[in-house]
């Protein structure tokens, strides 16, 4: 038995380990945006605001800053919609074909992005296309779309269908049912994995670059650009700035997907 | 817990409820089918047709850029050398990632669920900044570099930056989530029962694991190891960002024939051989465990 111990043990330090490997390096980024040498360099030096302040005057990261929340906007919303309706229709009905169809929605997932990147430019050029702002839209919707059939589906999944069939008893027609206790018991989902959506669209960097119209930049295009000069500090306060958001929209989907408190009162199989 | 919507409301399904469902899908369907499915089509066609000298596609069938591809050593060493990277890559990540996966099923709720958490949120941390957060550490001046050189274990910074050591690390950093929470997946679909019953029936933990946990388990892993192979074998990013001279990966020799060279029908052909090993892994991950168990949800 102890020896199971010793097991357990070691397997909790390695999985410690594991995981500061997984996640250390972002916060290694976000403390060293704050030290004042002007090269990214340990040890560290002193403490400075400088590299942000900096950043809020650089004309080009701004333009770029605005082009990736047009972009993500447009972007996760149009995957929103269109994704949740296909969720829906995945969870809520049981037809002929929806297994394959569920399959061919999230497939996509585990296309590498320079595949869809190279993919969706040909496309545009058989079809005489230009590069452009909304076919840069299409192309982040087409991608995040996967992502929300996927999550919101199965969140949908969780919604007790004796809860609906209650409503139903109840005298509720279908779409009274659907907007009295489908839609509300889905919403913080729906809205979670729109942030999600948002995020990987504002951060997709493979297949923006094929895509992207000439004379324009993205946030992650335009780190690209600064980083073939050099990797100074103020790359490393737009690194920080990023990774702090990405934790915040991270943390506030989380808190919606435990709105959906029923779930918790679902019956469940066995625990261990 | 698939089964928790069986008998509602839509399982008497009359032909409006039909239409609805189908009203549903069909956008996000043809939104697939245009924007993923029909381009991989394209990929298809443009590596049969001929680039001119002038630099112009022309509509006509030619098998010259396959021949280039398996012709020219220059290519066929990077694919190798790239096959080998999404390799290595994915058995660290399979080996390093078992541990934890397994740890987190071991765990008390409310531990498990901090740990999950944890898996997911790199994804939401942007790839780029994930790549260049080994800069400040892997480099000369560098977060390891001045540690060892403080504590006198080395007198020369090690070349641990620029090089395919920081390639290995970025893309293991990078992928190991996803393989963690593959084989967490994976380990969950086991029924305890089963386990318990190899036991009471006189196996010893090691082997009630191996002959009865691991193989249960196995199409989480497999899953894991496809989606790492092939993100390893198309990432783009990571070789930019922390390779150096000669670290040159597939998905880079891709762009460069198409942003630089412009030569668009080779370019499809290379893109094409990544699509070709991506429909292997499928096919053989349905041959091991249908394709319906692969994107399953975690359990809380």
């Amino acid at each position: 038995m102890s020896a199971r111990r010793a097991l357990r043990s070691l397997l909790g330090a390695l999985t410690l380990i594991t995981y500061l490997f997984m996640l250390a390096p972002a916060l290694v980024v976000v403390v060293l945006a704050f030290n004042t040498s002007p090269s990214s360099t340990f040890p560290m030096t002193g403490l400075t605001f400088r590299w942000f302040a900096e950043l809020a005057q650089d004309d080009a990261v701004l333009g770029a800053l605005w082009n990736s929340l047009v972009l993500a906007l447009c972007a996760s919303t149009l995957s929103t919609v269109v994704g949740t309706a296909a969720a829906l229709s995945l969870s809520c009905f049981r037809f002929a074909g929806r297994g394959p169809m569920q399959l061919m929605l999230t497939v996509p997932i585990l296309v590498p992005h320079i595949v869809l990147g190279v993919g969706l430019l040909l496309a545009f050029r058989v079809f005489g296309l230009a590069k452009s702002f909304p076919l840069l839209v299409i192309g982040h919707m087409a991608m995040t779309l996967p992502y929300v059939v996927l999550t919101t589906s199965h969140r949908l999944r969780a919604i007790p269908a004796n809860i609906e069939e209650a409503a139903r008893t109840l005298g509720a027609n279908r779409i009274q049912t659907f907007c009295a206790i489908t839609l509300p018991l889905a919403l913080p989902a729906v809205l979670a994995s729109s942030l999600f959506a948002f995020m990987s669209s504002f951060d997709e960097v493979t297949a923006t670059l094929f895509w992207l119209p000439a004379n324009m930049q993205t946030v992650p295009t335009q780190i690209m650009a600064m980083l073939q000069f050099s990797v100074d500090q103020k790359i490393n306060a737009l690194a920080a700035l990023l990774i702090v958001g990405s934790v915040v929209l991270a943390a506030a989907a989380l808190a919606l997907g435990r709105a959906l408190s029923v779930d918790e009162q679902r019956p469940r199989g066995k625990r261990t | 817990m698939n089964g928790v919507r069986h008998g509602n409301v839509a399982s008497g399904i009359a032909g409006d409820t039909r239409a609805l469902a189908w009203a549903l899908v069909t956008p996000a369907l043809c939104c697939v089918v245009a924007f993923v499915l029909a381009p991989i089509l394209c990929i298809g066609i443009y590596s049969f047709w001929t680039r001119l000298a002038t630099g112009a596609v022309q509509f006509s069938f030619t098998l010259d850029n396959w021949r280039e591809l398996f012709g020219d050593s220059f290519y066929m060493l990077i694919l190798l050398r790239t096959l080998r990277l999404a390799a290595v890559v994915t058995l660290v990540c399979a080996i390093v990632g078992y541990g934890p996966a397994y740890y987190i099923t071991l765990v008390s709720p409310a531990r498990r669920a901090l740990l999950v958490i944890l898996l997911f949120l790199p994804s939401w941390i942007s790839y780029i900044v994930r790549s260049m957060s080994w800069l400040p550490i892997l480099g000369k001046e560098g977060l390891f570099n001045s540690l060892l050189l403080r504590t006198g274990l080395i007198t020369e910074p090690l070349p641990l930056l620029y090089n395919d050591f920081s390639i290995y690390v970025g893309l293991v950093q990078f992928l190991l989530p996803l393989m963690i929470i593959n084989i967490y997946i994976g380990l969950q679909a086991v029924d305890r029962k089963v386990v318990d019953a190899a036991r009471t029936l006189g196996a010893n933990p090691a082997q009630a694991f191996w002959s009865v946990t691991f193989p249960l388990a196995l199409p989480g892993l497999a899953a894991g190891c496809l989606l790492v192979f092939i993100l390893a074998m198309g990432a783009y990013i990571t070789p930019i960002i922390l390779g150096g001279p000669g670290t040159t990966y597939y998905a880079n020799l891709v762009f460069e024939t198409f942003v630089s060279h412009q030569d668009w029908p080779f370019g499809a052909t290379l893109s094409l051989v990544i699509i070709f090993f991506l429909v292997a892994g499928l096919a053989g991950y349905a041959q091991l465990a249908g394709l319906s168990t692969m994107f399953r949800e975690i359990r809380r």
